[in-house]
């Protein structure tokens, strides 16, 4: 059975976090969780382990990156990409550095987040191969 | 028939025997003659008409060296004649047989004669024509003069001699008969006094001497005694009218037989009795002149009987005006110098005599005797002793001085030095700062024992509250107030007003003393000196030394107190200046702790006021952000989920239409977004930040911008910030206004802080700049730089354009 490609959404905006969840279903992922704030957004994703994590920076508490770090080190081969409005190249560095795997600008068309979640999933498959086999 | 005396028969007949006999008595007579002739020491030559000898006797053989044989024969012109007189003899011959007259005849003659050798000598000739019948015959007595010439020569050589020597004297030599005639001069007594021209005798020129002295040379020559000697100096008058002292010898030598008369010898003793009469004012002006010097002269020779072993020979007269004794009164008493030392002095004295004495050296000494009039007068002795070939002392001859005076300057000096170092000691307390009260109780003591008081006090006058404070004392015994006594000022007359310090010699004398000195004699106090000590014009103290003894205080003191009172005044000036300062100092360094505050205050404010300014532009970003933003991104991804479901191609355009506007709006507000607050700025990069913006901002027609960062710190947020924010200012005016091509961007560390510059190429400021309107934002980064601590400068670029260049403090 074909696993599902599973995406955690983390924004703190719901009309974006909606729009988000509904895009990116449509577009044949599995959103498995959705979080406003990073600790939640860290619960959902010991508990799911989702493939991929789309992240938003500016967020209440912590901020998106910081995010990333410690979620790179709690869950490791999950992918992250981050969508946020800071258009600024530093930025793009520290998120680079923090492990994320794509950086996208908000107001960029929607397409290109959905084909980095896309990019994001293969990556993740070529770093933690699925085990093969059934139930045992 | 020999022998008989027969007569002569006559001339007819003679016997053979009377011619016999006749020649026998011929013979005989011959004979005897010839043994006369034969023995006569003078040569004999007999000689004819002429001129040839026939006989001579052996002397003449002898003296000539002919033998008889060989002469007799011979002319004597030939044989004995010298050469050149021969003719002048033949001559003589000659006239005398012709004329019968002679020169040599009969007369005694001496000429030359010549040997058979040719020697030629001198002799003494005489010549007799001898009576014979028939032709003349002549007899010549020869004697040799040689020997008689040699004598004589050596006599006349003796007497030249002698003579040369009479001459040679330079003292004249007079000989005279008994009746002073003069018999013979020598030279020098000729020059000494010629012979009169005009009368031309030999009588002493008695007119020569000196009037004053001819009587007295006279008179003593007459009482001359034969066999006596008399001496006498006179003066005698030259050939070039001077007078000269001359010393005649005379010796009366009437009856000596040689000599018959006086023998004088006379020497010219000007420059001797020039150099006696110049020795004579010598030491008469020496005389005088040591008796003049203020100095004793004396000599003494050894006299064991005087218990200083010396005895007083000589003392200049000076010793009377020096010590009041005269010389006599000196050198009857042997024991006077040491009745008059002072005891003190005996021992280093004694100890110094007998050292010179031993050692037979010079001695030096200084010591006081006690002059008649009392007085003690302090001299110094210099003398040393006479030694003769033995090296025995002879005597000693010494120079005393009176130096009474010079050790008066001595003493003087002493004290002098000795108030100097005290004063010196107050100095030094004065420079060490120390506070009055302890410079009063060091130098109170001090004062005390130089002054030789008995009591010292030291006030400080409070006009103010009406008191003395004493702050220093120093006494003997409780004679007045104790230090740290408080004392009101009763009487308006202190006794330490005015200038100079007042001493009363004898407080009980005072008619009306002022109530500070009314106490006095009360406690033991008799004489009092004060020093005023002065500020300016005021009185703001008094030292004063007071004694128990009336009169106790020289003038010397009186100025010692007056220097050490000044000095104590400036010392109190001193002091309470230094109080006023350090309060001063005091007060100047928490004006500055103030300050400090103040300034620290300033900076947070600035701070808070920078911080704010950000924070709210924060929120305004983050209201954008949080609401704009966020709705337009959720907008753009509802309208991609919308186009997915729609298919007509009209819809579809105006779906991609709208949602270009709503990505368009995103841009713009991101832009927005970030104009308001770049996130870089939060993670501590300048560079991070002007790098944004420069992205954002570079690119198409706008002028190529170059960064270079060399920051080397990163900077606290309010430079971070207010840098960034002028950067973004400078950059906005360029944008705007410069059409420049380029534009450089400069950061680094320097002084502590961010020195940056943004440069362009473009059109330049122009003066009109500053006050241009709608350019606020130069005045602003101005304001900014300088709240924050910083400058900026805005100015003209070098090669054209601008230059914006600033500093903030890190």
């Amino acid at each position: 059975m074909r696993r599902s490609r599973t995406v955690l959404i983390v924004e703190d905006d719901a009309e974006v976090r909606d729009a988000l969840a509904e895009m990116i279903d449509a577009a044949g992922f599995e959103v498995v969780g959705t979080a406003a704030n990073g600790r939640v957004a860290l619960d959902v994703a010991l508990a799911t382990e989702p493939d991929v994590a789309v992240l938003d920076y500016q967020m209440p508490g912590t901020d998106g990156i910081t995010l990333a770090e410690s979620m790179a080190q709690r869950v490791p081969g999950m992918q992250m990409i981050m969508l946020t409005a800071y258009d600024e190249t530093s930025l793009s560095l520290e998120a680079r550095a923090a492990g994320i795997f794509a950086f996208l600008v908000k107001g960029s068309p929607p397409s290109h987040l959905l084909m980095a979640i896309d990019d994001a999933v293969r990556r993740k498959r070529e770093l933690m191969p699925e085990p093969s086999g059934g139930l045992p | 028939m020999a022998g008989s005396d027969a007569p002569s028969v006559g001339p007819a007949v003679a016997s053979v025997d009377d011619r016999e006999r006749l020649k026998l008595a011929l013979q005989e007579t011959e004979a005897r003659y010839r043994a006369i002739l034969d023995a006569s020491i003078d040569a004999i030559i007999t000689m004819d008409a002429r001129g040839v000898i026939r006989d001579l006797n052996p002397a003449a053989e002898a003296l000539f060296g002919y033998p008889r044989a060989e002469a007799i024969g011979k002319t004597v012109a030939e044989t004995i004649v010298p050469p050149e007189l021969r003719d002048r003899h033949r001559g003589g011959l000659a006239r005398y047989l012709a004329s019968g007259r002679s020169e040599v005849i009969g007369r005694r003659l001496e000429m030359d004669a010549v040997r058979a050798t040719g020697d030629r000598f001198p002799v003494e000739l005489s010549i007799t024509r001898l009576e014979t019948d028939g032709e003349p015959l002549f007899a010549g007595w020869i004697r040799d003069l040689t020997e008689r010439r040699r004598a004589a020569e050596q006599l006349s050589a003796s007497e030249r001699r002698l003579r040369a020597l009479i001459d040679a004297s330079a003292d004249g030599l007079v000989l005279t008969d008994h009746r002073m005639q003069a018999v013979l001069t020598n030279r020098a007594a000729t020059e000494m006094a010629p012979a009169d021209a005009a009368t031309n005798d030999d009588s002493i020129r008695w007119e020569l001497i000196h009037t004053d002295d001819r009587e007295r040379i006279a008179q003593e020559i007459l009482e001359l005694e034969p066999g006596g000697v008399l001496e006498q100096r006179y003066r005698l008058q030259g050939s070039d009218g001077r007078y000269r002292w001359v010393e005649m010898r005379t010796k009366d030598a009437r009856d000596d037989p040689d000599l018959g008369g006086y023998v004088a010898s006379v020497r010219d003793i000007t420059s001797q009795v020039e150099a006696e009469e110049a020795l004579r004012e010598a030491e008469a002006r020496y005389r005088s002149l040591v008796e003049q010097i203020p100095a004793i002269t004396f000599i003494e020779v050894e006299d064991p009987t005087s218990s200083l072993g010396y005895r007083t020979v000589y003392a200049s007269p000076q010793v009377e005006a020096i010590l009041g004794y005269s010389p006599a009164e000196w050198i009857a008493d042997p024991e006077l110098w040491g009745k008059l030392l002072v005891e003190e002095d005996r021992e280093r004295a004694a100890a110094e005599n007998a050292a010179a004495t031993l050692e037979r050296r010079a001695f030096h000494a200084r010591y006081r005797l006690r002059a008649r009039d009392g007085r003690i007068v302090w001299l110094r002795e210099d003398s040393k002793p006479l030694l003769d070939d033995r090296g025995e002392v002879i005597a000693w001859h010494g120079v005393v001085f009176d130096v009474t005076e010079e050790e008066a300057v001595k003493d003087a000096l002493r004290r002098s030095a000795e108030r100097l170092a005290t004063l010196h000691a107050i100095d030094l307390a004065i420079l060490s700062g120390h506070t009055t009260k302890r410079l009063a109780a060091d130098t109170a003591g001090t004062i005390r024992r130089m002054v030789g008081a008995d009591r010292v006090s030291f006030v400080v006058i409070d006009e103010e509250k009406g008191e003395v404070r004493y702050v220093g004392v120093s006494q003997v015994a409780p004679l007045g107030p104790e230090e740290g006594a408080v004392v009101p000022i009763v009487d308006g007359r202190l006794i330490f007003s005015g200038r100079d310090p007042t001493y009363i010699p004898d407080v009980s004398k005072v008619p009306d003393p002022a109530a500070s000195l009314s106490a006095a004699p009360g406690l033991g106090i008799r004489s009092v000196l004060s020093g005023p000590l002065r500020a300016e014009d005021r009185v703001i103290g008094a030292l004063s030394v007071s004694s128990t003894r009336a009169d106790a205080f020289s003038a010397d003191d009186i100025e010692v107190i007056r220097e050490v009172a000044d000095q104590l005044a400036i010392a109190l000036e001193q002091a309470a200046l230094r109080e006023r300062l350090e309060q001063r100092v005091r007060e100047g360094e928490r004006l500055i702790e103030d300050l400090r505050r103040v300034d620290d205050a300033r900076r947070r404010l600035l701070s808070q006021l920078v911080v704010a300014e950000e924070k709210e532009r924060q929120t305004i970003a983050e209201g954008i952000h949080d609401d704009s933003i966020q709705m337009m991104t959720a907008v753009g991804i509802r309208l991609d989920s919308l186009r997915r479901k729609l298919t007509e191609e009209g819809q579809l355009e105006t779906l991609d239409r709208i949602a270009d506007s709503v990505s368009e709006a995103i841009s713009r507000l991101r832009l927005l977004l970030f104009e308001l607050h770049p996130k870089a700025l939060d993670h501590g990069r300048l560079g991070d930040a002007i790098r944004a913006y420069l992205e954002l901002w570079g690119g198409g027609d706008g002028p190529t911008y170059a960064l270079e960062d060399r920051l080397e710190t990163t900077l606290s947020p309010v430079p971070r910030t207010t840098a960034y924010r002028i950067v973004q200012e400078a950059l906005a005016n360029c944008r705007k206004h410069s059409r420049a091509a380029n534009v450089w961007i400069d950061l680094e560390t320097e002084d502590g802080g961010v020195h940056g510059s943004v440069e362009d190429d473009g059109v330049g400021i122009g003066d009109a700049m500053e006050s241009a309107p709608g350019h606020i934002g130069i005045t602003a980064m101005r304001d900014r730089a300088e709240r924050a601590g910083g400058w900026l400068r805005i100015g003209a670029r070098d090669g054209g354009g601008t230059r914006v260049e600033f500093w903030l403090p890190a």
